[in-house]
């Protein structure tokens, strides 16, 4: 077997065969000369009996009934390898233009790294490749480049080593070819990294090819789904959404790896100014409204391809409007993207423009003057996903307080380039919950000095949380923000923003409340307080329903 | 308690110490002789967590005027009753 022993068991050889018969048992016979373990996966061949043809041998066959395509062949094969605890796959096709060889080169690459892709780059500078082969690289190469800004000379090639771990928490959704380009994207977005080797390729002569590959059905699909990526990219620079590197981010160990190399802060930054700069001048050239228009097909694009998105507003859609049917539900999610995406755009606008460029009354702000005319009293502004709080925060600059927010390190910066414009320098001071103590010193000593810590209420990111009624179902809300205000004994005040009309926010500030507790159970003793802050957003919900952005089901313990 | 404690020597503290963790987090069936002078705090040993941190913060504050910089500092202070006891006795020394 193979020489160097290094987790050999732990890499798994797949090969998905679709009416290849004439080549996979050689493709098969000689990969089984580098690895164990190694799977033939027959996606509904009808020329031969895929699984009669390995049986008595090494090879595990797992066989699709019908035809499902090559990237249901991948994941079948993924899903099999998973559960019997494998931790790399590669995969290498079974038509022979792959040397089974190569492997060797595969093998050492994936020694202590389990967060990236290998892709074997075919080297073509050898007979009877075909024109079409040649041209579709080069244009996946574009392609690749412009949804990730990562360049790999052959993104097509269908010889790659996964690492599973990741790779099997990726939402994949395309079927065909097309899943080849899919998955070097988001893994790039998800943190992984490429790598590339470089591999021969034999291509027979025209007449012996034996190839899957529909050129005009599969070219379609690889479009459609570059069109989506590349969709779902400028939304991303646009919305500031942030890439989802949440694949490294459990693991500690990883995590203090990708700090040291795999996120490239660089472009993340020049993704956000890129965004700014989109935004600038399509604010410039069309205004607000114009911005606002185009809401209208981004939102549809999400209710279509975002499967993501529309399954996390679902939550509270479905507690909001529990009388509403299937469409109905959608056509509320949908309106719920078009008002966050409206309130996105105002925030942008601020920052791009630099300036006040909305009409915002606050209430109740006399009942907060009162309370800060104690220089020594701090307090607690308990913010929410709810309208617009970073609209409200620049509202309340006039308080003349310095401001701390206590803010996870990912969601910072653009936060804090929107909360500057109308603060002045080092007002706004950010404690980060991701450290020892989740930030509660810093906390206590901001409030101490009498100054203000905003804290988001309706999110527990896994901390302590009460139980209260909330839209007619229990749901859990973190208690930190009223157990602080008990031991520091001081108010904690409601903050929401509403968004009126296109140039009109109003913000509400007569909620004060203040929490009082003795003792370690605190999620009973703080219930009222907690319970009265659900009803004030529960009030909230019911006169702006599509103001309320509970991307998370709060009505879940999830701990 | 200021001035009291700038006359007690670490043991007194020590058991001042605890038995203040005791009342402040009403860690009920607890006696001060219950907590050994080495015990984890935070995580495992006594398994405090965050919002108990609070306490201890305010605990420091109203009971000897100390207030914990940063949590740098804190996660050194409050590793145990002997990292804690001796951050009070260190700090409520008049310095000459």
């Amino acid at each position: 077997m193979q020489e160097n022993n290094f987790k050999s068991d732990l890499i798994w050889c797949v090969i998905p065969v679709y009416n290849n018969c004439r080549t996979v048992k050689t493709v098969a016979d000689e990969c089984s000369l580098y690895l164990n373990n190694i799977i033939v996966v027959d996606d509904g061949s009808t020329d031969a009996d895929i699984t009669e043809m390995f049986s008595g041998t090494t090879v595990k066959v797992i066989r699709h009934k019908k035809n499902k395509g090559k990237g249901k062949a991948i994941i079948s094969a993924m899903k099999y390898i998973t559960e019997h605890g494998g931790l790399f796959m590669i995969t290498i096709d079974a038509d022979g233009q792959h040397y089974p060889e190569d492997l060797k080169k595969f093998i050492p690459l994936l020694q202590d790294d389990e967060t990236s892709i290998v892709v074997g780059c075919r080297n073509f500078n050898v007979k009877n490749i075909p024109g079409s082969s040649r041209f579709g690289r080069k244009f996946a190469s574009f392609w690749l480049r412009m949804e990730t800004g990562i360049s790999i000379s052959d993104c097509q090639s269908g010889f790659r080593a996964y690492p599973l771990k990741y790779i099997s928490k990726i939402k994949l959704y395309g079927s065909h070819y097309d899943f080849e380009a899919e998955v070097l994207a988001r893994a790039v977005w998800a943190g992984l990294k490429l790598k590339t080797v470089d591999i021969d390729v034999w291509y027979p002569k025209p007449q012996e090819r034996v190839s899957s590959f529909k050129p005009i059905t599969d070219n379609v699909r690889i479009s459609l789904m570059h069109t989506r990526l590349i969709g779902r990219r400028i939304l991303q620079l646009i919305f500031f959404k942030k890439k989802k590197a949440f694949l490294l981010k459990d693991d500690k160990q990883l995590n203090q790896k990708k700090n040291a190399k795999n996120v490239n802060p660089v472009s993340r930054k020049r993704g956000n100014r890129l965004g700014f700069r989109i935004f600038e001048i399509f604010i410039r050239i069309f205004g607000l409204q114009g911005a606002y228009g185009l809401l209208y097909f981004v939102s549809c694009y999400y209710i279509i391809f975002d499967c993501e998105a529309v399954s996390s507003a679902r939550s509270y859609i479905e507690k909001r409007f529990p009388e509403s049917g299937r469409f109905a539900k959608y056509f509320h999610i949908y309106r719920l993207f078009i008002s966050q995406g409206r309130q996105l755009i105002d925030r942008f606008s601020v920052v791009c423009s630099k300036k006040d460029l909305f009409n915002v009354k606050i209430n109740g702000y006399e009942k907060l003057e009162n309370i800060i005319k104690e220089p020594d009293q701090g307090m607690i502004i308990l913010t929410s996903h709810f309208g617009n709080w970073q609209i409200a925060l620049t509202a309340l600059n006039k308080l003349g307080k310095k401001v701390f927010l206590l803010m996870r390190k990912e969601d910072n910066q653009a936060v804090r380039d929107f909360l500057n414009v109308g603060y002045e320098k080092g007002d706004i001071n950010i404690i980060s919950p991701e450290q020892d103590f989740g930030g509660v010193i810093e906390i206590m000593n901001a409030l101490g000095k009498g100054h203000v810590v905003s804290i988001m209420g309706d999110r527990r990111y896994g901390a302590k949380a009460s139980k209260v009624k909330f839209l007619g179902d229990y749901a859990y809300f973190p208690l930190s923000a009223f157990a602080i205000a008990a031991s520091a004994k001081c108010p904690v005040v409601i903050l929401l923003a509403a968004k009126f009309s296109a140039y009109e926010y109003e913000v509400n500030v007569t909620n004060i409340l203040y929490p009082r507790c003795k003792g370690r159970k605190k999620d009973t003793e703080l219930v009222s307080w907690i319970q009265e802050y659900a009803n004030i957003l529960e009030e909230f919900a019911y006169m702006h329903p599509y103001q309320c952005f509970l991307f998370h089901d709060i009505w879940k313990d999830n701990k | 308690m200021m001035e009291e404690a700038k006359k007690m020597d670490l043991a007194d503290i020590r058991k001042l110490l605890k038995e203040l963790l005791i009342e402040s987090l009403s860690l009920e069936d607890i006696a001060p002789a219950d907590i050994a002078d080495d015990e984890i705090l935070f995580g495992e040993g006594l398994g405090l967590d965050s919002l108990d941190a609070v306490e201890i913060v305010v605990l420091l504050q109203r009971n000897f005027g100390l207030e914990v910089k940063d949590m740098k500092e804190g996660k050194e202070i409050f590793y145990s009753i002997d990292t804690l006891s001796k951050y009070v006795y260190e700090n409520t020394r008049d310095h000459p």
